[in-house]
Formats: C-alpha cells, sequence, structure tokens
C-alpha cells in the first residue's frame, strides 16, 4: 500500500482508537481501555509508516524534500506529533482517560487532511521560497508547539467536563470519575503549555532566521507572523498568570481553550487574509 | 526593600500591569491583521466614510505596527520588564547566594516514612558516604555539625534561579534591537533590467533614494517552472560594479541573499520589458552562421581564432535608430569597434551610401564577418531587495538568551538537599529531605531515589 492510503486508513484508526475510550470512559470495563491505547498505538505506527515512505518517495520523484511543505502535509505531521506526545503522556503518567479527548482531535486533523477544500494530496517539488534548509527546522518546532497546545486543549476541555474539586464526587458518573483529579490535570496542563511554549519560540525564531535570508527581514507583519506572536502572548500571559497570580484549575482550562483558539487561527484563520505563508 | 515609594513603582513592577500591556499588544497586533496596512490600505480607505477615514487615520489604524501609541506600548513594556526585573533580581540573588540554614528544623518536620532511614554504621562513618553519596547528584556538598546533630547538605540548579531574569533581559534586548533597526535600518528596492545596471536604492520608507557607490549589473534573470506550472527557480546573475571593474559576481537566488558594500541583496521580484532579448547573429560569407543572446560585457571567441568580440553598449534606442549594440573585435589583423543595428536596413534605405560615409556603422566592417542583431526571447528585469539592519544581532541575541532562559526556567530547578544523622541503636537514624523552588514532583522522585540508596548501602554486609 503506498503512503495515501496508509495515512487515509490512519485516519479511521484513530477514529476506532476514540470510540474505544469513549466506550471505556463509559462502561468502565478496562478491555475497552486497553483496546484503546493499542489501537492508537498501532496508529501512531502506521502514521510514522506513511510519513516515512512519503518522505521516500519524494526521493524516488526526484524531489528529496521532507513532507512538511504543504498544507496537507503540515496537517498529517501535526496529528502525528499529537499522538506522539499523547502517547508519552499515557506511558509516563499511566492515565489514559486523556484518550478520549485527546484522539479525537487527532482524527478530525487527518479527516480534514483529506477533506479540506482545495487541498492537495500530492507530493508537489518546493517553489522556490521553500527552498531552504528552514524549511524543516521551523515547520518541526512549529507543529510540534501546536501539538503540545492541542493536548493542553484536551486536558482543559477535561477539567472543565469534570468539575467539582480534588475530592470524588459522589454520583459523579463514571466517566467523570475516570478522569483524574484536578490538581493531576493542572499540571499536565501546565507541562503542555510549557513545551508547546518552548516550541513555538524556536518556531518563531526559526521562521525569523529563514525570512532573514528569503524576505531580507526577520519580522514584517505578515498576518501568520503577527498571530503565531498572539498565540505567544496568550500563552504567555497564561503562564505568568499561574506563576505569579496562582491561576490554577478551570481558569487554567479556559486559558489552554483560547489559547488553541488562537492556535487555529494562526494556522488556518490566516489564510483567509492576505499572508506571504500562503503554502501552509 | 523600601516601600514607602508604593505608588508608581508598585504600579510599573506589577504584573497586572504586564499582562494589561501585553493583552494590548496582542489587541493592537490583531486590528493590523484586520485593517489593512500602509500600501494595501488605499483601496480599503477609499471605501471608508471621511469622518471614519480620519479617526482611522489619526488614530495610525493603517500602520499600526508604526504607530506612535504601539510604539508606546512596547517601550511601556521594556519600562515594565526592565522595573519587575530590578525588584525580583534582589531576591533571586538572596536565594542564589544561600538560604536557610543546613539544621532548619522546619525542613524535616513531617517527613513520610520512607524518607528516614535506619543503617548499621554510626553517623561519622555514615558522613562521609553520604557526601560522596549526595556529590554524585549535587555540585556542591557540606558537612555541618551543630547541636542539633550532623548534617550533609547539597544543592544544585542554583542557576535557576536566574531564569526568568535571562528570559526577560532577552525579550528587551530584541525590543531595543527592533527599534534599532527601525531607527537605524535602511531597506530598499532596485530594479534592473537584464543587460542594464543601475546605483540607485529606492527607499521603501518615502520617496528617498539612496546613492551607492558601486553599480550592480544584471547580466541574465532565469526563471524556469515545473511542469505543473509551480516557479522551480528565480535567479539574476549579477555583477557588482565598482570604478569601472567587477568587484563581485555570482548569482542571486531566493533564500541565498549576497552581502555586498555592506548591504545585503534579495531576489524580491521581476517583470518582463517590452522587446525581448537582444540576439546578435553572425556568418562568414556564405557560411552557416551563429546566434547568441548578448549581455553588456560579454565576450566570445569567433571559431576559429579568428578573433575576440567583446560587447561594449547596448541601447534600446540608439540616436532614434533602434536597438543596437557595439562591439570591440580584437584579432590578429588588428582591432575594430562598430555598432550592429537591428534596422540596418531600413537606415541604409533611409540614408544610402552611410556605410561607406560611417564606417563605425558598418555591420560587415570585420569582413568577411557579417553581423545582424534580432529581438527574440522574453526580457526581464529584476527586482532587489537590499537593507541593512544593524538591530538584527541584537535581535538574534535577545532570542538566544530567550530560549536559553525558558530552558532555564522550565527544565532546571534549584533543589536544596539536606541529610541529618542521627546515632541510632549503635547505627544511625538518616533523614532525607529536600526543597526546590518548583517541580515539586520532581523533587520528590529524587529524594525517593536518594534515600533507596542510602538504604542499600547502608546494612554492614
Amino acid at each position: 500500500m503506498n503512503h495515501a492510503g496508509i495515512l487515509s486508513w490512519v485516519t479511521f484508526v484513530y477514529l476506532l482508537s476514540f470510540v474505544f475510550y469513549l466506550v471505556w470512559m463509559v462502561r468502565g470495563t478496562e478491555f475497552w481501555g486497553l483496546a484503546g491505547s493499542w489501537v492508537a498505538r498501532i496508529g501512531f505506527l502506521l502514521h510514522s509508516a506513511g510519513l516515512a515512505l512519503r518522505w521516500k518517495a519524494s526521493y524516488d520523484l526526484g524531489m528529496g524534500h521532507a513532507p512538511l511543505a504543504n498544507f496537507y502535509e503540515s496537517l498529517v505531521f501535526f496529528a502525528w506529533a499529537v499522538l506522539l506526545l499523547y502517547l508519552i503522556f499515557e506511558w509516563r503518567t499511566r492515565s489514559r482517560s486523556p484518550g478520549a479527548f485527546v484522539l479525537p482531535v487527532a482524527f478530525l486533523l487527518m479527516a480534514y487532511a483529506s477533506i479540506a477544500p482545495g487541498i492537495s494530496d500530492r507530493i508537489q517539488p518546493l517553489i522556490p521560497a521553500l527552498q531552504s534548509n528552514w524549511l524543516t527546522v521551523h515547520v518541526l518546532t512549529c507543529f510540534l508547539g501546536y501539538a503540545a497546545f492541542a493536548v493542553a486543549f484536551a486536558l482543559g476541555q477535561m477539567v472543565l467536563v469534570r468539575g467539582g474539586g480534588d475530592k470524588e464526587k459522589k454520583g459523579a458518573g463514571l466517566f467523570r470519575q475516570l478522569i483524574p483529579a484536578p490538581g493531576i490535570l493542572d499540571e499536565l496542563i501546565y507541562q503542555s503549555i510549557v513545551l508547546g511554549f518552548v516550541f513555538l519560540s524556536l518556531g518563531i525564531m526559526t521562521g525569523a532566521v529563514w525570512a532573514h535570508y528569503a524576505w531580507g527581514s526577520y519580522w514584517s507583519w505578515d498576518p501568520k507572523e503577527t498571530w503565531s506572536l498572539i498565540t505567544w502572548i496568550v500563552y504567555a500571559v497564561m503562564l505568568h498568570a499561574r506563576a505569579v497570580r496562582g491561576w490554577r484549575g478551570r481558569r487554567m482550562a479556559w486559558m489552554s481553550l483560547i489559547g488553541f483558539a488562537s492556535v487555529l487561527f494562526t494556522y488556518i484563520g490566516v489564510n483567509y487574509l492576505n499572508s506571504l505563508h500562503s503554502y501552509f | 526593600m523600601a516601600k514607602k515609594t508604593g505608588g508608581i513603582w508598585d504600579f510599573l513592577t506589577s504584573i497586572r500591569l504586564s499582562i494589561a500591556l501585553l493583552v494590548a499588544i496582542a489587541l493592537a497586533a490583531l486590528a493590523g491583521t484586520l485593517i489593512p496596512q500602509q500600501e494595501a490600505a488605499h483601496e480599503f480607505a477609499a471605501r471608508l466614510h471621511p469622518s471614519l477615514l480620519a479617526l482611522f487615520q489619526g488614530l495610525q489604524l493603517f500602520d499600526v505596527y508604526g504607530s506612535a501609541w504601539f510604539i508606546l506600548l512596547l517601550a511601556l513594556l521594556a519600562v515594565n520588564l526592565i522595573a519587575c526585573t530590578a525588584r525580583r533580581f534582589p531576591a533571586a540573588w538572596r536565594q542564589f547566594r544561600g538560604g536557610s540554614a543546613p539544621d532548619d528544623p522546619a525542613s524535616f518536620a513531617a517527613l513520610p516514612p520512607g524518607r528516614v532511614v535506619e543503617t548499621d554504621r554510626p553517623p561519622a562513618e555514615e558522613a562521609g558516604r553520604l557526601e560522596s553519596l549526595l556529590g554524585k547528584r549535587c555540585g556542591r556538598v557540606r558537612r555541618t555539625e551543630t547541636d542539633r546533630g550532623l548534617f550533609v547538605c547539597g544543592e544544585k540548579g542554583r542557576f535557576s534561579r536566574f531564569g526568568v531574569t535571562i528570559v526577560h533581559l532577552g525579550v528587551l534586548a530584541m525590543i531595543a534591537g527592533g527599534l534599532a533597526g527601525a531607527v537605524f535600518g535602511v531597506k530598499g528596492y532596485i530594479e534592473i533590467a537584464e543587460g542594464e545596471s543601475a546605483s540607485t536604492l529606492q527607499l521603501s520608507s518615502g520617496k528617498a533614494q539612496r546613492t551607492l557607490d558601486y553599480s550592480i549589473r544584471c547580466d541574465r534573470f532565469t526563471v524556469e517552472y515545473y511542469d505543473s506550472g509551480a516557479p522551480k527557480l528565480f535567479r539574476s546573475d549579477l555583477s557588482f560594479l565598482k570604478d569601472g571593474r567587477v568587484a563581485f559576481q555570482g548569482p542571486l537566488l531566493v533564500n541565498h541573499p549576497i552581502t555586498f558594500g555592506g548591504l545585503r541583496f534579495y531576489q524580491a521580484s521581476y517583470g518582463v520589458l517590452p522587446g525581448g532579448r537582444m540576439k546578435l547573429a553572425y556568418a562568414k560569407g556564405n557560411q552557416k552562421g551563429a546566434e547568441r543572446e548578448v549581455a553588456l560585457g560579454d565576450r566570445f571567441d569567433l571559431p576559429g581564432s579568428e578573433g575576440q568580440i567583446e560587447v561594449l553598449r547596448i541601447e534600446e534606442n540608439l540616436m532614434r535608430m533602434g536597438p543596437a549594440v557595439k562591439l570591440a573585435v580584437k584579432s590578429p589583423r588588428g582591432d575594430l569597434q562598430f555598432w550592429v543595428f537591428q534596422n540596418i536596413e531600413k537606415i541604409k534605405e533611409a540614408n544610402p551610401g552611410i556605410l561607406a560615409q560611417v564606417p563605425l556603422m558598418n555591420p560587415g566592417l570585420f569582413a568577411p564577418y557579417l553581423f545582424s542583431l534580432e529581438r527574440g526571447g522574453e526580457r526581464f528585469y529584476t527586482v532587489l531587495q537590499a537593507g541593512h539592519d544593524p538591530g538584527a544581532p541584537l535581535v538574534a541575541a535577545g532570542a538566544v538568551l530567550m530560549i536559553a532562559g525558558l530552558m532555564t526556567v522550565f527544565f532546571f530547578s534549584h533543589r536544596r538537599i539536606r541529610l541529618r544523622i542521627e546515632p541510632h541503636q549503635g547505627g544511625s537514624l538518616i533523614a532525607v529531605a529536600g526543597t526546590a523552588n518548583r517541580d515539586p514532583a520532581g523533587l520528590d522522585g529524587e529524594l525517593d531515589r536518594l534515600a533507596a540508596d542510602i538504604r542499600q548501602g547502608g546494612k554492614s554486609a
């Protein structure tokens, strides 16, 4: 099977994993949780294989660039990075309930990659502006950052869905009981935001270095640049509010939602504004 | 710290001000992406009601990022950052220099059970072992004996106390570099037709120009396309001429700027000129001739080393007689110069006998060669962006500082680990305690591992 076939299968594998996680959250049967985890891992392996094959295919076509060069490839990599971070979190925290919130994000990204208007899943040669070694490192850092913010977004929803304090609420549904205590969620949100913030900073910087060589100016207030700054500021405010004013719990959850909305606008929304970044 | 100054100092150093400024900058930036800016604003401005237009212009909404109020916001943020850093630095310095006493009883209060370890060796013996054990985790280890007992203390990650300061210094450096670039930077454009040269920079701010003390010749512009129609290559072959001599020659590509004479040149744009490229054709007698595109300064040999041709001048319209090139021929038979006109037939018709009168206009002067000039192929002009930004190194340094600072803040913590050794039934009772400025979970893990290490080596063989 070729890369395009594998990647479209991955979309449905993630949907299946999401359904299994959801069944587990509702029914509480351990089997479904395990099934969700394993299907997610298999999906991730397939996804990685699909990316690797696509990379190889680009060399076979004589173009030889990493699969990070257009909107389709960026969506696929975005979803891959979300899964990577989630699986690391699941492994480190031994908690799989975030799966029910993260997997739909990955599924939607993959689904959008196949149905977005005007999107092309063909491997395209690089236009002159993209013929730079900075392309790969810039896209890599930005989307690792976006992925960490996507994970924080999913965790933020969990905080809001769960509600309540640290103590187990009596009568709360099984679904809500399986969500980790707010203290743990808060720490996980913080860690995701920190990771995302460092990667976003690196992404903006590598972009600035690239722009310095390609456009003759490290910063030109292009809408995508500007929106990445806005996103950076949203998360900077969030980190300051937490460190200095002690924001926790629901406030951080809302901030992670606002932040991710800004990420999505930076990523997709600005394409409706006139931008130099129109290839992504 | 003196509290009496309250008011303004508290305001300047408050996190509320920082957050308010950051939010204001974000909103301004947002407005700048929604309202068309600078050149793009004309069409939008024309559709506005005059009073609204006056308001927009008054608020500098068509140039948000260059407006006085946006610069003011940035300046206020810089002041706020400096004030916050100045206010918090002394505390960070104190934390860096030292801390509470090693035998501080508070740190040993309410230790979880796993953190108190019984061992078989007496305290004096254990102290040495613990020092080396702790030494593996911490750079600085001290042994202290007080009336509360024997203590071994270590600390690590002290520098992380300065993480926030480093991040803020980085941001300040970037703001300063940005302002320096805006004030002292140069940015402009040069348009050069193929085969021609230019030495005037059209500055992007205002209508000013800047004359360079060298000129740039575009020898050739090349654009290539992929089969899909997407562009593959934009390339200008440039010669930088100083005092009439080529000082540097090379291709300019997107993503590969050329630095010359203190300016950096970028491939910015291109266009097609009317008329097409000049093609010089030449034939010897009745033999089949050759044809080549010519650019100013080109040199080429005629077949059989009969002579070398140099293109001295290229004119679009010489003396209103149309396109012409001036050639110099160097040959064993002597050196010659003459013009080759594209419209030579018409010129001959209009001025019978002119070739005999003015040999300089005779394209067959270097007999038996006959030269002619044709147009063909697209002739391009290239647009170079040129600039110099003295603030860029400062911005880069600020960015590196900021990343280093962020790493320090987020991935390191200042941990103090304290071990108390008390005599206990012929052996020792060792209490493991610690404090950290962040990441309590990480500290707990480290203390647990340390306690396990102590327990493991604490049993006499």
